[in-house]
């Protein structure tokens, strides 16, 4: 709940700043980008939280797992972006879904601590 | 852009490492930093206004100290509470560690330890930054001749000062007109006035080869990455072909990125090394 909690605050405060910065056409990009990325950080938590104090193998590959959904997202950027340049401009999806996954990663670090 | 009007990449590069009078924070417009009088020295005019690249200089030190003081902190709560160092504190206990004993120490030797708090704050005031030039609207400092060369401005001080008082003065004076052991008379006269003027080129030519080193790798590792991205807005309009080019552009820069972090911390490293063993060598000077 607590990684749920800071990845709808990061899409609220990335969005807000997308917003000030390149206009009310970064609204739909920034909220459905950084909950894309709120979503793929608490997947990928999932799978690690479940192979933390397993053999190394497992955990390298729920790590993968979620590296693998994190790029995925990158696809799914792509996808929307070609699909509908203009409710996608491409600079603000981009920075939305990385401005709230890159912080949301370090969540990672606490966890495999 | 309209098509066959390429865009001027050269000044584009150029814009992104050049100092300057405004901070641009695209898309969140820009500061424009104040511009103070001039002030004439004599037939010398000096313009002290903050730039781009002083107010960078001013977040490196700022973070330098904070990253200190919050270790220092961490590692003093952590020994009162008869813990091992761990965390943050233990990394930079560690790089501390490694930067006094192995660089300072190593190289200047028995007075390694006095020197030990300049060779610290030169390895981790460059590498702050250096990487400050990578975030996204940061600058290197680094990337400006004027900053490298204050650097070794301060090494060259530091060595020649430091070998006055080790060495004292006729020591110091055997640096520059230096003659082999055992020639005496005009001949020993001779030979040191003609290896003053080469003593003297190599006291000079250690600083200048500090200054253009450093500025010389930060700067490169900028144009790199700049022109990696104008390979975008040159062949970016060839139909079938632009995501093709994007996404290899991209993935050359990412690359690049990768390389100039490592760079970040190497050129940190040669310039505290280097500034040890030319402190060193001074010291140890016969």
């Amino acid at each position: 709940m607590k990684h749920l909690a800071a990845g709808l605050t990061l899409t609220a405060v990335v969005t807000a700043l997308l917003v000030w910065g390149f206009g009310a056409a970064a609204l739909i990009p920034g909220l459905v980008f950084g909950a894309l990325a709120t979503a793929i950080q608490m997947a990928a938590g999932l799978f690690l939280r479940r192979a933390v104090g397993k053999p190394f193998e497992q955990l390298l590959k729920a790590w993968g797992m979620g590296m693998g959904l994190r790029v995925l997202g990158m696809f799914l950027f792509l996808a929307a972006v070609l699909a509908d340049r203009t409710l996608f401009p491409p600079v603000p999806t981009a920075l939305a879904f990385v401005g709230v996954l890159i912080p949301l990663m370090f969540s990672d670090i606490r966890t495999i601590r | 852009m309209t098509v066959g009007q390429g865009p001027n990449i050269g000044e584009m590069v150029l814009h992104h490492t050049a100092d300057a009078w405004t901070i641009d924070l695209f898309p969140f417009g820009e500061i424009h930093l104040p511009r103070w009088a001039d002030i004439h020295v004599g037939s010398l005019t000096i313009n002290l206004s903050p730039t781009k690249h002083v107010v960078y200089l001013a977040i490196a030190a700022l973070l330098v100290f904070l990253t200190m003081w919050l270790a220092g902190r961490a590692l003093r709560r952590q020994q009162a509470g008869q813990q091992a160092p761990k965390g943050f504190a233990a990394g930079m206990e560690g790089m501390v560690l490694f930067v006094r004993n192995d660089i300072a120490i190593a190289n200047i030797g028995e007075n390694g330890a006095r020197y030990a708090p300049l060779v610290m704050t030169l390895f981790f005031f460059i590498l702050f930054a250096n990487l400050l030039g990578l975030l996204p609207w940061g600058a290197s400092p680094t990337g400006n001749l004027a900053v490298t060369g204050a650097l070794a401005l301060l090494v060259f001080l530091t060595v020649e000062i430091g070998g006055m008082i080790q060495l004292g003065a006729r020591g110091y004076l055997g640096t520059i007109f230096p003659h082999p052991p055992g020639m005496h008379g005009p001949a020993a006269v001779a030979f040191s006035l003609f290896m003053a003027p080469i003593e003297i080129l190599g006291k000079l030519v250690k600083p200048f080869a500090l200054a253009v080193r450093l500025f010389g790798n930060m700067t490169a590792g900028h144009f790199v990455i700049l022109s990696l991205f104008g390979i975008i807005f040159l062949f970016g309009d060839i139909q079938g072909w632009n995501w093709a080019i994007g996404g290899v552009t991209a993935l050359a820069v990412v690359g690049v990125m990768m390389l100039e972090l490592f760079v970040a911390f190497l050129q940190a490293y040669v310039f505290a090394l280097l500034s040890a063993v030319f402190i060193g060598m001074m010291q140890h000077e016969h």
